[in-house]
C-alpha cells in the first residue's frame, strides 16, 4: 500500500484544523475597523463610568482631558476612536476610552486630543456631525 | 473518608486534566519548519498587511520546477495560505483590490506567474481555490535575484502614493505595485480657493513677533499655497507648500520635494473662519488641539 506523501496527509489534516481556527475568523470579521462609521449614542450614556481625578494619580497630565470628557459624554458617545487601540476590544465609542476599569484614554493622547477637539468643537456650537467630521479629519 | 477507589478514579480524572492541558500547551508553543511571520506598511493611511508562513529552501536547489511544479496553483509560503490586508481601497499593478482580506496564490509558470486574491482568506495551503469572479487575477514576470533560503515578503520602496510588495524565494522575485487613494488630494479649484486667498498677519502666539503670510494660487492653477515656510534653511529642497482641505475650512500644508509628496498630516491644522464668504481670520492647531498660532487678513 502506498504511503501517502507529506502533502496528502497535511491535507487531510486541513478539515480538522479549521476546527480551532473558526472563533480567530469570527473574531477577525468582527474587529472594529479603523476609520470605520461613528456608533450612535446610546440612550442614558453618561459620565458615571468615567474616571475620577482620584484614579488618575498616575496620570496627573490625563485629568483635564477626563474632566472635559466629563462634560459631554453623550457626544463622546457617538464618536468612533480613531487611535486603534481599540481594535479588537469591546469599546463601543470614545466615551469607553475614558471609563473604568480600564480607562484606556489615561496613556493615550490620541484619545485625550480627540475629547478635547470635541469638547472645543461643541463648546462652538457645532453639531454631533461636524464634530464626527472633525474627528474624521484630523485623526481618521 | 475517601475509599482507595475514590482516590484511584480522582487521580485518574487529574491525569486527564493534565494530560489535556498540556496537549493545548504544546499547540500554542510549537516548532514549526516554516514559522509565522507578520509584515505590515502604511503608506497615506492605508496599510498593508501579509501574514504568511515562511518556508526554507534547507538545500533544494529547484523550487520552482521540482518543489512548487509549474501549473501549480501555489501560496507564496507554507501551511496557511499567505493573507493580505488590505485597510482601505487600493490597486495592485493597476487592479482594483477593494478593502478586505485575500489569500494570495501563484500560479507559477516557465516565464509569466499569475496573481490570484482570493477572498476566501482562511484557507489551508492544500485548499486550492477554484477560479470564481470574486478572485483578482493578473499576469507577472518573476525576475532574478540572489537565492533567498527563506521565503520573504517585504515592502523595499515606500512612496507617498503606494508601496512595492516584494516576494522573494529562492532565484525568484515578485515585485507588485500597490498605490493607495489619497486621503485629502492636493489640486483645488479655484473657486474653492477663492475665500481663503489674500494676505495675513500671524504669529506663533507671541504678539511682538508677528509674520506677514500670503495665500496664493499657483501659475499653473492646480492647487493653493501658502508663502511662509516654517523651516526655510531645513530643508533647501521644498517647492512650496500647497495647502489642503481636510475639512470644511480646515487646512494642513504639504511639503513637495523635487515634485514629490514628501511629508502631509494633521500635525498642524489651520482652521480659517470665513465671514459673508471670505476667510477673515485663522487658527493654527496642532496634534493635541494647542492653539500655537493664530492670523488676521490683512488685504481684501
Amino acid at each position: 500500500m502506498p504511503q501517502p506523501s507529506r502533502r496528502q496527509f497535511l491535507s487531510s489534516l486541513s478539515a480538522l484544523a479549521l476546527v480551532p481556527v473558526l472563533p480567530a475568523a469570527v473574531h477577525a470579521t468582527t474587529r472594529t475597523p479603523r476609520g470605520g462609521p461613528h456608533p450612535a449614542p446610546r440612550a442614558g450614556a453618561s459620565a458615571a463610568r468615567i474616571a475620577t481625578n482620584a484614579q488618575l494619580v498616575k496620570s496627573p497630565k490625563a485629568i483635564p482631558a477626563f474632566e472635559q470628557a466629563r462634560e459631554i459624554p453623550a457626544i463622546l458617545d457617538g464618536i468612533k476612536c480613531q487611535c486603534g487601540c481599540t481594535d479588537g476590544k469591546a469599546y463601543y465609542s470614545l466615551l469607553s476610552c475614558f471609563e473604568t476599569p480600564d480607562m484606556m484614554a489615561s496613556d493615550c493622547e490620541i484619545c485625550q486630543s480627540q475629547a478635547r477637539l470635541a469638547h472645543r468643537l461643541h463648546k462652538s456650537g457645532k453639531s454631533l456631525d461636524e464634530i464626527r467630521k472633525g474627528i474624521d479629519a484630523k485623526f481618521g | 473518608m475517601i475509599t482507595p477507589m475514590i482516590f484511584r478514579t480522582a487521580r485518574l480524572g487529574l491525569a486527564l486534566v493534565a494530560c489535556v492541558a498540556g496537549t493545548v500547551q504544546e499547540l500554542r508553543a510549537q516548532v514549526r519548519a516554516s514559522e509565522k511571520a507578520v509584515v505590515s506598511q502604511t503608506v497615506d493611511g492605508t496599510v498593508f498587511t501579509i501574514t504568511y508562513f515562511r518556508p526554507q529552501a534547507r538545500g533544494r536547489t529547484e523550487l520552482f520546477g521540482k518543489t512548487v511544479t509549474m501549473g501549480e496553483v501555489w501560496t507564496p509560503g507554507a501551511n496557511w495560505a499567505t493573507i493580505l490586508e488590505v485597510s482601505r481601497d487600493a490597486t495592485l499593478d493597476g487592479h482594483a483590490v477593494p478593502k478586505g482580506k485575500y489569500s494570495v496564490w501563484f500560479v507559477v509558470g516557465p516565464r509569466d506567474w499569475t496573481v490570484i486574491l482570493d477572498p476566501r482568506f482562511q484557507r489551508f495551503h492544500m485548499e486550492v481555490p477554484d477560479s470564481t469572479k470574486d478572485q483578482v487575477r493578473w499576469t507577472v514576470r518573476p525576475t532574478a535575484g540572489p537565492p533567498a533560503d527563506i521565503l520573504t515578503w517585504s515592502f523595499p520602496e515606500v512612496r507617498a502614493d503606494g508601496v512595492q510588495l516584494l516576494f522573494a524565494w529562492g532565484p525568484k522575485r515578485v515585485s507588485l505595485n500597490a498605490t493607495v487613494q489619497p486621503s485629502h488630494p492636493i489640486p483645488v479649484s479655484r473657486a474653492a480657493a477663492a475665500p481663503y486667498l489674500g494676505t495675513y498677519e500671524w504669529t506663533w502666539n507671541d504678539p511682538n513677533d508677528r509674520k506677514v503670510m500670503r495665500v496664493t494660487f499657483t501659475h499653473d492653477g492646480t492647487y493653493m499655497r501658502q508663502s511662509h515656510t516654517p523651516f526655510p534653511d531645513w530643508y533647501r529642497r521644498v517647492q512650496g507648500q500647497p495647502m489642503v482641505r481636510i475639512n470644511d475650512d480646515w487646512f494642513i500644508t504639504a511639503i513637495i520635494i523635487d515634485g514629490k509628496v514628501w511629508e502631509m498630516d494633521s500635525d498642524m491644522v489651520w482652521e480659517f473662519t470665513a465671514k459673508e464668504g471670505k476667510a477673515v481670520s485663522f487658527e493654527i492647531r496642532n496634534s493635541k488641539d494647542d492653539l500655537i498660532g493664530t492670523g488676521t487678513r490683512v488685504s481684501p
